[in-house]
């Protein structure tokens, strides 16, 4: 059976690019574009994985993540992806507990990489 | 004529609007258009990235007509743009495999032809563009493109050539360094050092090739090279470079020889020092003190000595310390502690006498006021026992009673005692080294009248000077040690811990009489110096105790301890008979600042006269008339000092006053073990209080340092967005939208507008938020308030009917979208689902009675600007057919 990963990215090029890669390993994937959609998303259904950007429309990645753990109370792996990769972002997003963190540009080969090893762990 | 220009202006308008309209809605297409073939085109290209030779049939045949496809779409030039500008994003968000299969794909679809001819465009952003394109994309065959550009007129030009040229071939930073004849900016040099180290196995070149460069800006940059991939095979043409004109040449030439550590460019770079800029001079100080030895102190000293400058002066001495460790050591702003030592061999001469004048004295005299000077009296104490030997306790408890401005100094040994003194028979003449009796009283004869004016230590300070002093010359070297392995007690205080207890009860004290010349009236006292006598270690152990400690144990037997309230008692009444009629000319106090008596055991309030003394203190000096006994120190004179036992409750008062002070959460425990063990109501309040405090700091600092579960980042709220840039109308207008298209994000700002300052938009916020509630079946506050008064007045049964009350019904969100002139979405809250051409329910209209002939006005006017705004988009579209 197919894994479901949510992807939240807000831009539609790499969005589309890690969907058709990401699909083509077999993951079921689903986009959102936006914090919104993406809590709309989680209220629906929650996925085996969440890959989401921290940079995003209405809810940052980060309150995303708050939302995820805390309100949804899920403990559903998350891959942080940003191309801010200061310290304190990173850090900030570990405590509230994110998976794991890539930083673009996004070598997809890592990302999926990754992915087994987040889900392995959860 | 008016009739002409309003014609003229209406006309005028009209092309104005329908410029705008036709230009805002071009542009509208065009990103309509981008956003349609981008959304074509990233599966086509998320196809050719990621595809595969051992892919099926189906997904290669899909790629295959994909492949069509695509050349089709870039024939146009429009869409091979887009799909240039597509990859150029892509590339900077990927990496990998999946950004090399990118750049294949857009060599591949040839998109790389288009920079070229770009390249050759007279316009400069085109070519920048081009050539930053064929780099990020990384073409080779762009390469003898890019060299062209090299030395190109325009900077920007250049600047993006130089970064291609290096990035697009290994040789391109040799080809670069051979051909540029500009300038290489410190910026430029430093992108470049980034390109080279990005560069995947990259051999560079031998730098110093370049260090014969007749562009300065290239050996500069080859040194800097040089440094960075440690080229240390240039030494001749390294120290060559020290000579050269340019400083930063030079400087970077220096550089480079410290690093390399290149001793043979010592002597040149001694030699040209004296001809170099301060910067240059002070690296050339930098790289000797790396690098020089001994030898080269001669040179450093005549720079310490023949340069003016300050900071190559610091920069020399500083290098001579580098080269030989402490061969300078400060000497301005110190202060001697031997100066008040007394010699026993040293006979003070008339030249001596005269010598020190305002300045010593001044000096001198702050020695004595200042508690530093002091802290240097260091004795043992042993308590009950004989046998107990006690370590580090200090004997700072006594008054200072200044003999003299130079304090101490005019206590000499006997034996050296000038003929003028040993001619006096009361004279108490004392052989020891003075610091072991510091905690005697320093008694300052005065032979001049001191002024009654006299308000501030300064001046008081200042009148001391005026006394007639005996002098002693003190030296280190000239401490006379009465027993073998005696140190100065100054030296034993700051180097304690090394000494056992017997060294420093080897000791010999030898009591001598104190002279005193006249009988004394002007004398300067010091309030005492208060220093908490600890006992680090007692060791009661016989044997560890000499023979001949006897004389020195005996003293501390005398001195040590004494009750608090009695120590500084005692001893004022037993040395100093203090008379306060006598009148402020015959004496002065200075008082030593009591900041010293803070955490002490001694209570000033149990000493009397100094009381009256502190009390005095701002409003006048009191004066005091003391007569010094000519006697020897008694054992009744020093009596037990007082050490509050652990557990006592002068202990626990002390503990509770320092935790009051210092302690902060951290004291918790302590302060919680205090409370149980303490049965006395004044320490519980005491320490309940403590922990109450603490407690709350505790508080404040979890609270700070718990981490934040909330993100401060404040969602994106595009009507917030929109109303920074509006006029007030365009804020009505938006607000009426967003009771459309708002939600529950939206609350926040609209309450933010409720408490806004205009008024109109106030109202209009408070309609809209009430709306929107309505909306999204939030209970307003009017509802609440509603449903609080129904419940107190009604009884439970009926809370049901009061509920359906107010619950909004969509009957009164028409009615309110109604009087607010708001045609209503359909009820999905998502952006993107809203249909504006909802249209209400029938009945939900028939509902909807009486509305007022100026709503019917304002609908009229929005549904106009309705189509005032369609009517571009309509004519655009006829035209494009």
């Amino acid at each position: 059976m197919d894994k479901k990963l949510l992807l939240a990215e807000d831009d539609d090029l790499l969005a589309s690019l890690l969907k058709f890669r990401l699909e083509k390993e077999g993951y079921e994937v689903a986009w959102s574009s936006d914090g919104r959609k993406v809590k709309e998303q989680l209220k629906k259904q929650i996925p085996d994985v969440i890959v989401c950007d921290i940079m995003l429309p209405y809810f940052s990645g980060l309150e995303l993540i708050a939302y995820v753990r805390k309100d949804l109370k899920s403990n559903v792996p998350i891959i942080i992806i940003s191309a801010a990769g200061n310290e304190e972002t990173v850090l900030n997003a570990f405590e509230l507990g994110a998976n794991d963190f890539i930083q673009k540009p996004i070598s997809l080969s890592v990302l999926l990489v990754r992915l087994i090893k987040v889900m392995k762990k959860t | 004529m008016l009739w002409n220009l309003t014609l003229l202006f209406v006309v005028l308008a009209i092309t104005y609007f329908l410029g705008i309209f036709f230009y805002r809605n071009k542009l509208t297409n065009k990103a309509q258009r981008i956003l349609k073939l981008k959304r074509e085109l990233s599966p086509i290209i998320s196809e050719f990235i990621f595809h595969e030779e051992e892919d099926s049939k189906n997904e290669k045949s899909q790629y295959i007509k994909m492949k069509i496809e695509i050349r089709e779409i870039i024939k146009d030039d429009f869409s091979r743009s887009i799909l240039t500008e597509i990859l150029l994003d892509l590339r900077k968000d990927i990496s990998g495999e999946a950004q090399k299969r990118l750049l294949e794909v857009y060599q591949d679809l040839g998109l790389h032809h288009d920079a070229f001819a770009q390249l050759k465009s007279w316009r400069w952003e085109k070519v920048s563009k081009a050539i930053l394109d064929l780099t990020l994309m990384q073409v080779p065959e762009a390469y003898r493109f890019m060299t062209k550009f090299i030395n190109d007129k325009r900077s920007i030009i250049r600047k993006q050539a130089e970064i291609a040229v290096v990035s697009l071939k290994h040789e391109g930073l040799n080809y670069f360094l051979d051909t540029t004849q500009y300038k290489i900016s410190e910026w430029q040099q430093l992108k470049l050092i980034e390109v080279i180290r990005n560069l995947e196995q990259y051999q560079p070149p031998k730098f110093k090739a370049w260090l014969t460069s007749t562009n300065t800006h290239v050996v500069l940059f080859a040194l800097r090279l040089i440094k960075y991939y440690n080229q240390n095979d240039a030494k001749a043409s390294l120290i060559e470079l020290i000579k050269h004109k340019n400083n930063q040449i030079k400087e970077q030439a220096i550089s480079c020889i410290k690093e390399f550590y290149m001793v043979d460019a010592l002597p040149t770079l001694k030699a040209v020092f004296s001809k170099s800029a301060t910067d240059i001079k002070i690296a050339i100080l930098e790289a000797i003190a790396i690098m020089g030895n001994p030898s080269d102190i001669d040179f450093l000293r005549s720079v310490v000595n023949h340069e003016s400058n300050f900071a190559v002066k610091s920069k020399a001495v500083s290098s001579i310390n580098a080269i030989a460790p402490d061969s300078i050591i400060p000497t301005i702003g110190i202060e001697n502690p031997d100066s008040t030592s007394i010699l026993n061999n040293e006979v003070v001469t008339d030249e001596l006498r005269q010598e020190p004048k305002k300045d010593v004295h001044k000096k001198k005299a702050h020695n004595v006021l200042n508690s530093e000077g002091l802290q240097e009296i260091t004795n043992v104490l042993d308590t009950a026992s004989e046998d107990a030997i006690l370590e580090d306790i200090d004997l700072d408890f006594l008054p200072v009673v200044t003999a003299n401005p130079v304090g101490k100094e005019s206590i000499e040994k006997t034996s050296e005692t000038p003929a003028a003194l040993d001619e006096n028979k009361e004279a108490v003449s004392i052989d020891f080294d003075v610091d072991a009796l510091a905690f005697l009283p320093l008694v300052t004869e005065n032979d001049q009248k001191i002024s009654n004016k006299i308000k501030d230590s300064e001046e008081a300070i200042a009148s001391v000077f005026d006394l007639n002093v005996t002098y002693t010359v003190v030296k280190a070297e000239q401490y006379r040690y009465t027993t073998k392995s005696v140190l100065p007690l100054n030296k034993l205080n700051t180097d304690f811990k090394r000494f056992s207890a017997s060294d420093i009860f080897e000791l010999t004290v030898n009591y001598t009489e104190l002279h005193v010349e006249k009988p004394v009236e002007n004398i300067v006292v010091n309030e005492p110096y208060f220093i908490e006598p600890s006992i680090i270690n007692v060791r009661r152990n016989k044997k560890d105790t000499p023979p001949y400690a006897r004389s020195t144990k005996s003293l501390f037997q005398k001195i040590m301890p004494l009750p608090k309230e009695n120590i500084f008692k005692k001893i004022l009444q037993k040395l100093i008979h203090i008379d306060e009629d006598v009148t402020i000319n015959e004496r002065e106090i200075l008082k030593s600042p009591l900041l010293e008596f803070e955490n002490e055991f001694i209570d000033i309030n149990a000493i009397p006269n100094l009381d009256k003394a502190e009390e005095s203190k701002p409003q006048k000096t009191t004066a005091y008339k003391i007569e010094i006994p000519k006697s020897e120190l008694t054992d009744e004179l020093i009596t037990q000092w007082y050490i509050p036992e652990k557990d006592t409750e002068a202990a626990l008062q002390l503990l509770l006053d320092d935790l009051e002070e210092l302690g902060d959460f951290r004291e918790l425990d302590v302060l919680n073990e205090l409370l149980s063990s303490t049965a006395n109501t004044a320490f519980i309040e005491r320490i309940e209080n403590l922990i109450t405090r603490f407690s709350k700091e505790q508080e404040d600092l979890n609270f700070d340092l718990r981490p934040n579960p909330k993100i401060n980042q404040k969602a994106f709220n595009v009507f917030e967005d929109l109303f920074q840039s509006c006029d007030l109308e365009a804020k009505l207008i938006l607000l009426d939208e967003v009771v459309t298209v708002g939600d529950e994000g939206d609350l926040n700002f609209l309450e933010q507008l409720v408490c806004s300052e205009e008024a109109v938009l106030k109202t209009k916020a408070q309609q809209i938020l009430k709306a929107l509630q309505l909306k999204l079946n939030i209970p307003t506050e009017e509802s609440v308030n509603v449903k609080n008064n129904s419940t107190s007045e009604i009884s439970n049964n009926d809370t049901e009917n009061i509920s359906i009350e107010i619950i909004p019904t969509p009957k009164a969100y028409k009615q309110l979208m109604n009087t607010l002139e708001i045609e209503p979405s359909t009820e999905t809250n998502d952006i993107f689902d809203i249909d504006f051409e909802v249209e209400f329910r029938t009945v939900e209209l028939e509902e909807i009675d009486e509305v007022s002939p100026e709503k019917e006005k304002t609908k009229e006017r929005a549904s106009m600007m309705r189509q005032l705004y369609s009517f571009s988009t309509k004519i655009y579209k006829q035209l494009n057919g």
